[in-house]
């Protein structure tokens, strides 16, 4: 069984169907890549897996339970977590503030416990804070875990961005263009941290991303989308000779 | 190992040496200096009760400002709590120390059915029904005659009785001539109780969440956190404050009617904030001891006083548009920032 099927998925704003008819599969472990040109509805698809916007047509299955009608902390809840296109971290707070609050969905302390902050939430703020220096090493972050978020430059805020859905300990993430903006060195360990959080956490990964060499080493299977429908689903290697792949980036011959 | 431990305690409270001897001073003067040598002074401590009891109201609106939302219908709330009290009191002969947080709990139960709904709105559509709420809310206590007396508003409120276990008296009457010291140390206590509990919340994970919901509201949600809950949480303890407010502004004037809590007030409540620094819990409080007091001072020039309080308001604006405590100079930021 597939760990996320969003079948006949379709979203309309208005007249225009950003997402149309989308059918597709993750496996679990499996990192599926995302392209297409812009506006092709890869993010629209993300908000709609996350509730952030309602699908007009179609529904989305995650562990064999019907998400489409959560809302979007339900669905975190449940296992799926998302990076977003334009980076969204908390900008007051220091780097470990931000990985600290994401570890919400782990503190199991009531509400009443958390403001009297009695010794069970003493001891799971303890094993917050470590889990959170944890995570800040896993990324590299940990020098800057005192420094404001908003200090910080664009690369580092992309990879506290994923330090944040690390910390939510999801089933499946979604990364929206997490490489945008940053030079080889970045690239190269981001990379790397993409595929250790594949194999040694066992997380899913979706991965929109226009850097092409990233996504044809990185993926399992790539999905392509143009103007809101699947034009291809292929291993990489064979993306590169499809035609209307092709066609989508470039352009057709008009001869 | 243990006295390890025990620092650790100490530090998960926030709390460092210096700020024990801030707040050991502060209990001082008001719990010793203030009543030693301005107990015969009705005015001065009607001044203080007065900034008090408007402060936990400010408080309130505080506590909605560090969601990210703007809050400018807290006086709806005092006149809910007021009327509350007013009502209890007179009409069913209860007593005002059950009066008291019965009225702030009904405050809050209407604040979470209003939130419930209007939460919903985006930042400015929520702000503005805000502003209807106190003209809504003075229009219901004016029409609901059978239980509010409308326009005739609730007079000869009794003031706070004793309360007596078996032969002690615990709460002395305020039905005395010295009345004025003993709301001076209600009001006192119960705006310190207050705060402490607000100072816990927003020290909690709690607060934590408040931040982050003023921050960035869809990255709250999308790790899990559910901004419904918590952003009723809190406006619903911003209602209680305002309630608690009511009713102790009630209980001291002895009276209320249906205009008494305007839309001016609810401005002032924000302005208290915006004044004392919005980023500092103790903001409120110091916003509104600060304008009330300085209000007062300008009584002498009776003419002059609304001209000059404005300006006065329009250049804090434009000096100091993060409130006072952010004139803190550098070398403080890092206990500051234990505050936030």
């Amino acid at each position: 069984m597939a760990l996320l099927e969003v079948r006949n998925l379709t979203k309309y704003f208005g007249g225009l169907a950003a997402v149309n008819n989308l059918s597709f599969e993750v496996n679990e472990r499996e990192i599926l890549g995302l392209i297409g040109p812009n506006g092709a509805g890869k993010s629209t698809l993300f908000n709609l897996i996350t509730s952030y916007y309602k699908p007009s047509k179609g529904i989305i299955i995650f562990n064999g339970k019907n998400i489409t009608n959560l809302k979007t902390h339900q669905i975190a809840q449940l296992g799926i977590v998302r990076t977003f296109q334009k980076t969204n971290v908390f900008m007051d707070m220091s780097v470990s503030k931000n990985i600290n609050i994401a570890h919400h969905l782990k503190c199991k302390t009531s509400d009443w416990g958390k403001f009297i902050f009695n010794s069970k939430a003493r001891k799971e703020e303890q094993e917050i804070i470590r889990n959170t220096d944890e995570i800040m090493e896993s990324i590299g972050l940990l020098p800057y875990k005192s420094e404001q978020a908003k200090n910080l430059p664009h690369g580092l805020l992309r990879l506290l961005e994923i330090g944040i859905a690390l910390a939510v300990e999801p089933k499946l993430i979604l990364l929206d263009e997490p490489f945008t903006g940053m030079n080889p060195n970045e690239t190269n360990k981001l990379i790397e941290t993409v595929k250790s959080i594949q194999q040694k956490k066992g997380y899913t990964i979706i991965l929109v991303e226009h850097n092409m060499p990233v996504v044809m080493e990185i993926s399992d299977r790539i999905i392509v989308m143009n103007f809101g429908n699947k034009i291809a689903e292929e291993r990489p290697i064979e993306i590169l000779k499809n035609q209307m792949v092709i066609e989508a980036y470039i352009g057709k011959d008009t001869e | 190992m243990s006295s390890n431990n025990f620092f650790n305690k100490v530090r998960l409270l926030k709390l460092k040496d210096n700020k024990l001897i801030i707040i050991i001073i502060i209990a001082a003067i008001y719990f010793v200096t203030i009543p030693l040598f301005f107990r015969n002074s009705s005015y001065l401590l009607s001044v203080i009760i007065y900034s008090s009891i408007l402060s936990c109201a400010s408080l309130g609106v505080w506590l909605t400002f560090s969601i990210g939302r703007i809050n400018i219908g807290q006086a709806a709330f005092v006149g809910i709590g007021g009327y509350a009290t007013a009502i209890l009191m007179t009409k069913l002969d209860i007593s005002f120390w059950i009066s008291l947080p019965l009225s702030g709990i009904i405050a809050a139960f209407f604040s979470l059915l209003l939130g419930f709904v209007l939460l919903r709105l985006k930042g400015i559509y929520f702000s503005m029904i805000t502003l209807t709420l106190t003209n809504l809310t003075n229009l219901v206590f004016l029409n609901a005659v059978f239980i509010t007396r409308g326009a005739n508003g609730i007079m000869n409120i009794p003031r706070p009785g004793a309360v007596n276990i078996g032969n002690f008296t615990i709460i002395p009457s305020f039905r005395t001539d010295n009345y004025y010291i003993l709301f001076y140390y209600l009001v006192s206590i119960i705006l310190i109780v207050c705060f402490i509990c607000v100072w816990r919340l927003y020290n909690s994970r709690i607060g934590w969440i408040f931040r982050a919901l003023r921050q960035s509201e869809t990255l709250t949600q999308s790790i899990g956190i559910n901004i419904i809950k918590y952003r009723i949480m809190a406006y619903t303890i911003c209602g209680f404050l305002g309630g608690i407010s009511g009713s102790l502004f009630v209980v001291y004037i002895q009276n209320i009617f249906p205009e008494s809590f305007k839309v001016a007030d609810s401005i002032n409540y924000m302005l208290y904030c915006f004044l004392g620094g919005l980023d500092y819990i103790f903001g409120p409080i110091l916003g509104s001891f600060l304008l009330t007091i300085f209000f007062e001072m300008l009584r002498g020039i009776q003419k002059y006083q609304q001209v000059i309080y404005s300006i006065i308001l329009i250049c804090i604006m434009l000096w100091i548009p993060n409130g006072i405590f952010s004139i803190k100079l550098s070398k403080n930021k890092e206990q500051i920032k234990n505050l936030r």
